[in-house]
This record gives C-alpha cells, structure tokens and sequence, in this order.
C-alpha cells in the first residue's frame, strides 16, 4: 500500500490553530485557536484560488485548546487554558465569508462552566457525541528531582454533552496531555507528562489498565532538572483492542525539541500491557508529533506534529504492520489531523512561527491546509 | 596579572580587605581602637561612627547580595510584564498586584502580595542574543576587552564587602546542576578576573554537602594544626624567596579549605528546620535559595543561586513557565519575607534576573527565544526603594517604551545600593584605565532609597 498526499488548498487564521472540528457535510470548519474559536466555510474541493476569512464566534480568556460539534453540528464545544467548557448553538447557515467579513460575530454560549483550575489541555468528544471528556493539571515540582507534584483535583473529567453535568471523575499525575474515546464510546484513554496511560471504563467508571512507558519523557540534564515531553496524543485502533501513543522521544536536552518522532502501539487488554509495535526507528525524523487519526477505512492512521530534522511532519502509517506507507512535509507544527468523512481528504491544522508586527499588526500565523488523499 | 602589582600603582583604594592601602591602615587602626575602646565605654565606640571613613566601611560591611541567576533567559510576560489580550500575551492571564495599578503574571500569586518590597525593571534593553556573550555581560557588567579580565559582580561584591580572614566563604555559587551548555562553557571562564583567584567563588554542587574538607578521622586536630603550621610556614619562606603569583594563589587555595573545613556546617541543609525546607522546597532552586539565605545569615556576602539553564525554553516555553514560574515565585516570597521578617533586608540585596528576555513572537516549537531588546529584572531589599516598577514596553512588549535601562545602569544601581563607589578606576599596568562601570555611567535615582 502506497499513500500519496497532494496539498489542494491553504487557509489562514490570525493565530494558532490548536484543534479543529469538521461538519459532516464538510461544508464548515470549527478551529479552537490561540485567540478563540473560528468558524470556516471551506470552498469547494476543485476551487483553488478561493481565500475564505474566518470568523471568530467565541473567545476563551486564554487560548483554546480543542473544540467539537455536537446536537447534529448544531452545537460546537470548546475547552480552553482557562479550563472552562463552553458550547454555543451555530447558525443554520453559515455567513458568506468575505474580506468584509473579517469581524468577530461572537455568539453568547449557551453553557459556561469551569471544569478545572488549570488548562484543558484537550478535550474528546465520545462517537455518539453524548460525553466529553477534558484532561488538566499543572506540572508542579512535587521533588527535589522536579517529578510532578501529585495534583489537588481530579485530573480527568468526563462531562454529559448536553448539560455539563459531571459523570466521572479519574486522576492521573499532571500534566495530564491527551484523551481519546474508543470508536465504541465504552473505553477512555488519556496519557500524561510521565508516560503515564490508563484506560476506563466510562460506563461504569472503572479502570481497565495503567501502565507507564518511559519512552516519551525527557529529564534534563544539559541544561535543566525537569521533565519534559510526555504523550501529547492518543487513539484506540478501529477495533478498540490497542491503543496508540504519541508523541516525542528522549531528547538530552529538554530544550532541543530532538527527541525521535515516535508513536507506540499497546495491548491494552493485556495484563500486564504489552507494548506491540513502535514507530520504525529508520522511518522517522525528530520533533514532536501532537496527532493521531485512523483512516475511516482503518487500513491506516495518521500521525502528525512539528519537523525538527528529517523527511516529514506527517507520516501514514500501515495498520498491518506500523511501516510507514505515506508522508508530507508541510513547514508548519501540525496540531491536529483530520481525515473527511469518505476518506478522500486528510485535513492538517497548525501554525507556523508567529511573525514579527508588520505595521503594527501581527501577520496571521494559523493554517488550515486540505490534501487529496491517493492510494495504491 | 598579579593584584599585588595593581596596588602598588593604585588607586583602586577599595575596602579594608586589602592591605597597603592608606585609607585601610587608617580604618584598621580605628577599628583596633574601637574595639578596645568599646570594652569600656559604648559612648566612645559609637563616637567612632563619627569618623565618615570608619561609618562608612562598617556600614558597607554589613551589606551582602544574594543572586538568583535565572540562567537561560526567564519570559518576562509570563513573569513581570504580562500584556493580557494581546497577541504576544501567551496563554496565562495576568493578576492585579499589591500596587494598584501594577499587574503580574498569574503564575506570581505570591510574588503579586510583595510588590510593594520588590523593584521591578520592566525596560532592560540590552545586546548580546546569545546566551554566553549575554551571559558574560550580565555578570560582568560590561561586554569583553581582552586582554583584561573584569570581575564578575559576585567578586568586585566578596572583594568590597567581605572579609577575606572570614572562614566563611565570602563568595559562593550554589550549582545543583552543574551542566548547561553556555553557562557551562561560561563557568570555565575567569570570574574573579584581574582581583584574583582568592576572589572567585566557592562553588557548591548538586550534593548537600561540600566536598574533600572533612578531616579524616585518623588524622587528630592536633595533627591537623601541625601540617598546617608546617605548610604555613613552608609556603612563606617559599613565598619569599620565589614570589609569584601562583605561589599566592595556591597559598589563598589553602587558606580557603581550612575556611571551609570550619564552614562546612554552614552548608548542611539537613541541619536547617524542616519547615523552612518544606517552604522552599523541594526542587534544588528551591533548596538552595534557603542556603543562600542561611549563608548570608552567617557571614556570606555574595551567594549565587543558578539551577543550569532551564528558562532558555525555545520549546515548550508555556509547559516549562507553569513549573519554573510557581517554584520561582514561592521561592522569592519566602526569602523576601524572611529576611524582612529578621530584619536583615535592609543589609541584603536580592536580585533575580536572567541574561536577557524572550521573543513576543511564539516560534512554532511551542517556544519563545533570545530577546535582549526588552526585558524585566526584579530587585528587593538594602540600598533600594521598594514598590517601584521601573521604565515600560509597549503594549505587545516588542520593544521598550518608557526609561530603557542598559548593563551598566543597571550595575551603577547595584554598586550604589551596596554603598560601592561606581566609578572606582583600575588603573592596572599596561592596560588604559578602566572603571567599574564604564562611561560615568549614573544609577537610577528612582530606584535607590
């Protein structure tokens, strides 16, 4: 199998993208950004020359960090550093988007409600889009070596869609950095600063499985004592037995941003876990890879971040066996992948360096970008 | 360069450490007087603080510095210049402070209830971008003239305040993490410079304890003396027959171990009160911030607290500023109150700066890199006035707005709060004359008390 990818559109937003949510239709795009949450309408997949303007619809007091669509994408969630949750109904038709139009038509949520002290650090929309689940917590010195400092409040909170209502709560050592529902909506898994990963049952609150893999954790010793890293994204297979981990390997130096581009596979069923597979180590470059998205065919996933050396930021990996079958190279940190609905299309959302001002502005510095997707 | 050539051509008529010089002669005797008088009469000895030279000196000696090093580069938004809802902010809000007016990071809840004790520059602009040449300027005080070596602050410090007969160390840099790439690289260099080697610090790694100055137990303490007396006497006759500068470096070497073999309990943290670690604690920035405090309290005078170089966070600089900003925050209150709450802040000079600023502009490691042009320092304690946020940015921190402040306004400041002439000239053989702080550079009355 021989993935191709071929960039066909470019859109631009004032700042960093940290997440996005796509319409089933595909006819709009929801990003959470560093400045709020945006509302896109993507032009038609053959039009190349089309610069649709975003629309901020609604602000956090710092940065968003991940938003979904909810009620049939009527409703977008969001989750932000100010660890508030809030969802605010869409309008049934989207605004034209024009130069004009570059205002902010911010829409009133119709939920607020604080779920953490500290950031969201992400947030997951269960399938059936009646759970969301947010991770948090501030990395503390907790030791005279800097490990965390074991966090004052529930670390992993699952939340009814519709009212906010707590449904569980789990704690895990901070910073908790990444949570994914199963393709079943039973299973929740989330990872953390540590190489910490556990696994519950969300109907019944259980934990399933934890187990710690040190592969994505730094200690500084070149120039700092404290940890850095950690699993910055998880997925369960289509068939929910394994679970994926990404993020960044051991770099010496916590500063560098070197660490090897790497994701693990895990029996998570398995007692103790057992790790399957890893990225193939001549495959892979360095920098952080902060995405992990299954294929709807689940023939392959997608595994995506920041390029710091090597060939490619965003790497298509075999289902079968973890080779590496695809890749592009796309001059931005990519913090999210997205395939569309009939898997044609793979969605790659991130940022670049932010610019200096220019004439007293900052240039925007958060991209959008669509590839057609061509297997063989 | 031999200090001792430097006397004999001098000027530089610094504090009573060094000999040969009129004016020390002249406190030494006084003080020698003073004391005895002081025996018999509190009258007399008070009466010799009339004498300005002798007031002067003994006030001086009182005062002592404590350096937090923030090596790496700390981010002044997420410290002492937040510019909330701007798009240089990042992602921490900021918090009203004790001042009105005056906001801070929120990662400073603490550090916001004692701004009326500390003096903040928010307009450092300074040159160098990168880390050892800045580091270099930061604390020396004035960029590189080879072939003369200028003293690093903790030196001219240990050098006009300390007593050199103390068997305290006068000059110590606490280094739990001994790496550090460009700090590393800096820490091989000469810090004392042209003073000496005498003047160069003691230097206290990542163990709470100081190595190689235990007495083996073996060897009795009257067998101690001996040797001493022995190698003492050894080293003077060798001295007067070869004298040389390595002869009295390697006799100031010796003279330095048996102050640490006497000052070795001064470094045992283990021995200071559990609550205090608790306070501090327990990462080693921490820790050893509690030890300089306890150091000065005993007879230090210029203590330097570095940690490696963790602030230099080209990546992930939001995730690094959640832990390094709380530990740096709870660590700056305890040590500002309780050296209030002893009474002795007004003899100690905290200062809490790194080599330079990062970028408004977030790079797309999730980072902030070198940026000189504009920056914050924090100071607290003797010879300044408290409450004052000194000079601005603009209003997305790209470049300074208000009263931009230089290395050597910066050193001027230092130097006059300590009761240290600023302008004092080295006039050394063979080389121009140099001063202290280059230029006539003045202090900033505003920040002085």
């Amino acid at each position: 199998m021989k993935i191709e990818l071929e960039k066909t559109g470019r859109y631009s937003f004032p700042m960093g993208i940290q997440d996005i949510a796509l319409t089933a239709d595909e006819q709009r795009v929801y990003a959470a950004c560093l400045d709020g949450v945006y509302e896109l309408s993507l032009p038609a997949r053959d039009d190349h020359e089309a610069k649709p303007v975003p629309e901020c619809i609604g602000q956090h007091a710092s940065y968003v960090s991940s938003v979904a669509l909810l009620e049939q994408d009527a409703e977008v969630a969001s989750t932000g550093f100010d660890g508030q949750l809030q969802i605010r109904a869409l309008r049934s038709k989207p605004a034209e988007s024009t130069a004009a139009s570059e205002s902010a038509k911010l829409v009133a949520p119709r939920l607020d409600r604080n779920l953490h002290s500290f950031w969201s650090w992400q947030m997951a929309c269960s399938p059936d889009r009646r759970r969301l689940a947010s991770v948090t917590g501030q990395y503390l010195t907790g030791a005279e070596d800097y490990s965390p400092l074991e966090s004052s409040e529930p670390t992993i909170r699952v939340v009814d869609a519709h009212s906010g209502e707590t449904q569980h709560e789990f704690t895990m050592l901070p910073s908790v950095q990444c949570v994914a529902f199963d393709p079943t909506g039973q299973y929740l898994a989330a990872g953390n600063l540590m190489g910490d990963l556990a696994v519950w049952d969300v109907t019944s609150g259980e934990c399933l499985a934890e187990w710690r893999t040190p592969s994505f954790t730094s200690w500084g010793i070149i120039k700092s004592h404290c940890y850095i890293g950690g699993i910055f994204a998880v997925a369960f297979a289509p068939d929910s037995q394994s679970l994926y981990a990404a993020g960044m390997g051991d770099m010496r130096d916590p500063m560098a941003g070197n660490g090897k581009q790497l994701w693990q596979r895990f029996a998570w069923q398995k007692s103790p876990v057992e790790k399957l597979q890893e990225t193939v180590s001549d495959q892979a470059g360095e920098g952080l890879m902060e995405t992990l998205a299954w294929h709807p065919s689940g023939e392959y996933f997608a595994m995506a971040g920041r390029l710091r050396g090597g060939n490619w930021n965003t790497g298509i990996f075999s289902q079968e066996d973890g080779q590496l079958v695809g890749q592009a190279k796309t001059g931005m940190r990519i913090t999210t992948a997205l395939f569309s609905p009939a898997g044609d299309v793979l969605y790659l959302a991130g940022m670049q360096g932010q610019p200096g001002r220019k004439d007293g502005k900052f240039p925007n510095f958060g991209y959008l970008e669509r590839y057609q997707i061509k297997q063989s | 360069m031999k200090r001792s050539e430097s006397h004999q051509n001098s000027a530089p008529c610094q504090s009573g450490s060094q000999v040969g010089c009129a004016d020390h002669q002249l406190h030494r005797r006084l003080f020698l007087q003073g004391s005895m008088a002081g025996a018999a009469s509190v009258a007399s000895f008070q009466s010799l603080f009339s004498v300005p030279a002798f007031a002067e000196t003994v006030q001086r000696r009182g005062k002592r510095c404590i350096l937090l090093w923030l090596c790496g580069a700390p981010s002044q938004f997420e410290t002492w210049d937040p510019k909330p809802g701007r798009p240089s902010s990042g992602p921490f809000p900021s918090m009203a402070s004790c001042i009105p007016g005056v906001h801070v990071s929120s990662l400073m809840p603490k550090c916001a209830t004692i701004m009326d004790k500390l003096t903040v520059v928010r307009s450092m602009s300074t040159e160098p971008g990168e880390h050892f040449q800045a580091i270099d300027m930061l604390t020396r005080g004035e960029g590189p003239r080879p072939p003369f070596t200028r003293p690093i602050l903790g030196s001219v410090i240990a050098q006009q305040l300390g007593q050199l007969d103390s068997p305290v160390p006068q000059f110590v840099l606490l280094d739990p993490c001994p790496e550090g790439n460009e700090f590393r690289s800096f820490k091989a260099a000469n810090w004392a410079g042209w003073l000496g080697a005498e003047y160069g610090p003691v230097r206290f790694g990542g163990e709470y304890r100081l190595d190689n100055v235990i007495r083996p137990e073996e060897l009795s303490e009257l067998e101690h003396a001996d040797r001493e007396a022995l190698r003492s006497f050894l080293s003077r006759k060798f001295m007067n027959d070869h004298r040389t500068a390595a002869v009295e470096s390697y006799n100031a070497v010796f003279e330095r171990v048996n102050g640490l073999m006497q000052a070795a309990p001064l470094f045992d943290l283990a021995a200071l009160p559990q609550r205090d670690r608790e306070r501090y604690g327990p990462g080693t920035f921490g820790m050893h911030s509690l030890l300089a405090r306890h150091l000065v309290e005993n007879g230090s005078t210029f203590v330097m607290v570095a940690n490696g170089m963790p602030w230099d966070c080209h990546v992930f600089n939001h995730e690094t500023h959640q832990m390094l900003v709380p530990e740096l925050d709870r660590v700056i209150f305890h040590l500002i109150s309780d050296l209030e709450q002893s009474g002795q802040l007004d003899d100690t000079l905290v200062l809490m700066m790194g080599e330079f600023g990062r970028t408004p502009f977030l790079n797309d490691a999730r980072g902030r890199d070198h940026y000189p042009q504009a920056w914050s320092m924090a100071m607290a304690g003797g010879g300044l006035r408290p409450g004052v946020v000194y000079g601005a940015t603009d209003e997305d921190g790209v470049a300074v707005s208000d009263k931009p402040v230089n290395q050597r306004q910066l050193f001027a400041t230092i130097f006059a709060a300590l009761g240290i002439d600023p302008h004092e000239t080295y006039d050394l053989p063979g080389f121009p004359t140099f001063h202290r702080v280059e230029q006539d550079t003045a202090p900033i009355a505003e920040l002085l008390a």
